[in-house]
């Protein structure tokens, strides 16, 4: 019997399969002019695969939160990953960002330290805080306490969070999509060679029968091999890149994917 | 930053010069002992960049020096590990101590050979007569101890805690993980390390480890683990897939007769996605890489760095996946030194110095201005790092776990395997050599010297045959070569290693 891939749709014991059979879309999905929030569990995709063989919990929570702003739109993103012992890495963004395509990031800052709570205080000399800004093809990252970076950036650019938002854009918006970008990694680092595209869009089984979903491969340097699935209101389902993944877990205050319980003891206000 | 104390705790800088050339390595020259005596004065911070199975060809500032364009510098773009191969010196032939995370591991922070740490297998602890880098650092300096990321060196597990059995003695741990998968831990160790590197300024100078995990990563993408290597081009990358390597077809079966590796079955496509998203891995290392080179810049003092990896990878060569073998692509590790303000030359490949990552213990005193430990093998590479004379010996040594030997030098490879179990002639798991408990069944380290060889042998000449497809062992032409390499083994380096014990710490 030849291997399951993660990404094989046609088969049923693929991990995609699997994650996409126990999602079951809102009636009238997400308004795309709201203000979503939604919350993604973070797995590395190897014992979300093996779950059946053994006990397993997500390794951490991303936190995506996006609001309409004068100048475009505004995200603020939380993330949450487990480090060792009681310990985790709580990385915290905002970010104004223009109203086009590839959410383009203006200006942002982020906050990154290990600690046992989101409120706690953080273990020694673990903070980290940057002020970012992309202006005139020149992204500017100024750490605390430190100099700043300038790096030129030549076409399209924006942050890795932010590509959730990309390619929902991208599915509401239909037609083709195959687009070079460099990517902020993820607030911080650009990486250019980045590259996005429609992968494939068709009919996939979810908990709620039948349903319309959309792929998006993101290939490029750094990058394993990724793609997006997402609904047809152009909520992403669910990232698997490699080892990583990210399975939509809520939205809003609706429980939308019953596959694990989201924690939500750390959730941002 | 304030400045330091100038502070030396425990050696007089003689001693350090003399014990920096442990057993069988050649008396510390005048060189190095005024090396020594002048680090007494200016001590740097010391921080060791640690990735894990990274091959060496790896790093696109080496096209170049791996013209041929199956070699994966061709294939990745690492513009921060470039970066230190231009301002520092970097060494073409480097190997590891022994192509396994445990051993390696142990004998990285301790400058002892496998057999002498007992760290033989992985998920072992290092014998505890035989100090780590942290302890050693303790009872010898007042550098600061700082470790993040994988450590993999004190039992059946990968990442330390901050206190308890967990513990790396000697280290303070910045907590970080989660355990395993690179693509979720390194960033976490990036961050952490850059955060400790913008904000310490204590007197004190620091020693500070960030383990990288990736590109590890790819020991899951085997066969034995199956669902991320397509048997298509599945993602349509068409020539960014990497072409196989020119020794795929070889049959490995020299040193271990019998063997049925599951990754034969592998085609083409699976190879070449394989090689894919290994380069990804490394390029994911780079940036991780980059963020500490951006936070040393904003430092006002010195820092030395040490880039190394514990082993490489089979990266398809000799159809072959993760690591475990005596072949260059699992033993010819990154090894570069950087240190642009402190006399270490910038943009220097060096071609002729064979180096080996038992050295960096021994380095990373000498910098301190501290003695090596005892009976440490590796040597310090400071005259080679400032070019500075010194007599440096031809061959060096790594073990297979404690399954084979290996003499390298610049042209010959010689591999001998001692006898292990015959119900797997290959390079085992670990299944093989431990009882439930943990104990070792057989080789136990101090066993080493008393073992039968297996009458397979293995030389390769790697100036004619880089890809390491012709055994030349059984060629009248090359006894003397033999002779020569089996002579080295068995009269200068085996009578100096003093066996050590495994253990299991928790």
């Amino acid at each position: 019997m030849r291997d399951t891939l993660i990404h094989d749709l046609a088969d049923p014991r693929s991990l995609i399969s699997r994650l996409l059979a126990t999602h079951s879309a809102l009636p009238g999905g997400i308004d795309p002019g709201d203000s979503p929030r939604l919350v993604y569990n973070d797995f590395d995709t190897f014992h979300l695969q093996q779950r059946e063989e053994r006990a397993i919990g997500g390794i951490g929570e991303l936190h995506i939160a996006r609001s309409p702003s004068a100048s475009g739109v505004q995200f603020r993103f939380a993330h949450r990953r487990m480090a060792i012992g009681p310990h985790s890495t709580f990385t915290t963004a905002e970010l104004d960002c223009d109203d086009d395509i590839w959410a383009t990031p203006r200006r942002w800052s982020f906050d990154a330290r290990v600690a046992e709570r989101l409120a706690a205080e953080e273990f020694p000399l673990t903070r980290l805080r940057k002020e970012c800004r992309f202006e005139g093809g020149v992204l500017e990252v100024r750490p605390e306490g430190g100099s700043p970076k300038r790096t030129r950036i030549d076409g399209p650019a924006t942050c890795k969070w932010c590509l959730f938002d990309v390619v929902s854009r991208a599915v509401r918006r239909g037609g083709s999509f195959d687009e070079p970008f460099t990517m902020i990694n993820e607030y911080d680092v650009p990486v250019p060679g980045q590259r996005l595209r429609l992968f494939f869009r068709g009919g996939a089984r979810t908990r709620g029968g039948e349903a319309e979903v959309a792929c998006f491969l993101h290939t490029g340097t750094g990058t394993l091999p990724g793609l997006f699935w997402a609904a047809a209101d152009g909520t992403v389902i669910a990232c698997l890149s490699g080892a990583q993944g990210f399975v939509l877990a809520q939205s809003g205050d609706d429980e939308r994917h019953a596959f694990l319980p989201v924690r939500t003891e750390e959730a941002p206000a | 930053m304030i400045d330091r104390r100038g502070f030396l705790k425990g050696a007089a800088a003689a001693a350090a010069a003399t014990s920096l050339a442990g057993p069988g390595r050649q008396a510390a020259t005048a060189a190095e002992a005024a090396a020594v005596a002048g680090a007494a004065a200016k001590r740097p911070n010391l921080l060791f960049v640690l990735c894990d199975q990274m091959c060496i060809d790896a790093i696109s500032a080496y096209r170049d020096a791996f013209e041929d364009k199956a070699y994966l510098a061709h294939r990745v773009e690492t513009p921060n590990i470039d970066r230190l191969v231009r301002e520092g010196v970097s060494f073409l032939h480097s190997y590891t101590p022994n192509p396994v995370c445990s051993p390696a591991r142990g004998s990285l922070f301790t400058g002892r050979h496998s057999s002498e740490t007992g760290l033989i297998v992985n998920n072992v602890g290092i014998d505890r007569d035989v100090p780590n880098m942290g302890q050693w650092f303790e009872e010898n300096s007042d550098y600061r101890r700082v470790y993040c990321g994988k450590w993999h060196a004190g039992g059946p597990w990968n990442n330390p805690s901050v206190d308890g059995p967990r513990k790396i003695p000697g280290f303070d741990t910045i907590p970080n993980g989660p355990d395993i998968f690179g693509i979720q831990m390194d960033h976490g160790i990036s961050t952490s390390m850059e955060a400790f590197l913008r904000g310490y300024s204590d007197d004190q100078p620091f020693l500070a480890v960030a383990s990288f995990m990736d590109p590890h990563d790819i020991c899951f993408w085997t066969p034995a683990m199956p669902g991320r290597v397509p048997s298509r081009d599945l993602f349509r990358l068409a020539d960014a897939l990497p072409p196989l390597p020119p020794n795929q077809d070889y049959d490995f079966d020299e040193l271990f007769p019998g063997t049925r590796i599951p990754e034969a079955r592998y085609g083409e496509m699976e190879w070449r996605n394989y090689l894919h998203d290994y380069c990804r891995m490394v390029e994911c290392l780079d940036a991780n890489v980059g963020r500490l080179l951006d936070a040393l810049d904003d430092r006002d003092d010195e820092t030395l760095l040490v880039f190394f990896s514990d082993h490489g990878d089979g990266a398809g060569r000799h159809r072959r996946v993760q690591k475990w073998d005596g072949f260059q692509s699992d033993s010819r590790v990154p090894f570069i030194i950087h240190g642009p303000g402190l006399g270490v030359r910038q943009g220097v490949i060096d071609d002729e110095h064979v180096v080996n990552g038992l050295d960096i213990m021994a380095t990373f005193c000498d910098y301190a201005g501290i003695p090596a430990p005892p009976h440490c093998r590796g040597r310090s590479i400071r005259p080679l790092a400032e070019g500075a004379p010194v007599e440096w010996d031809a061959n060096t040594c790594f073990e297979l776990r404690a399954s084979a030997r290996v003499v390298v030098n610049r042209r010959y490879k010689y591999m001998m395997a001692y006898e292990q179990s015959p119900a797997d002639r290959r390079p085992t798991p670990e299944s093989v050599f431990l009882t439930a408990d943990g104990t070792p069944t057989e080789f136990l380290p101090g066993e080493g010297r008393s073992l039968r060889r297996m009458p397979t042998k293995v030389l390769f000449d790697l100036e004619s045959d880089p890809w390491e497809t012709v055994n030349l062992a059984r060629s009248p032409r090359h006894a003397d070569v033999v002779a020569e390499m089996e002579a080295w083994l068995h009269d200068t380096l085996e009578p100096a290693l003093v066996p050590g014990h495994a253990y299991t710490r928790a």
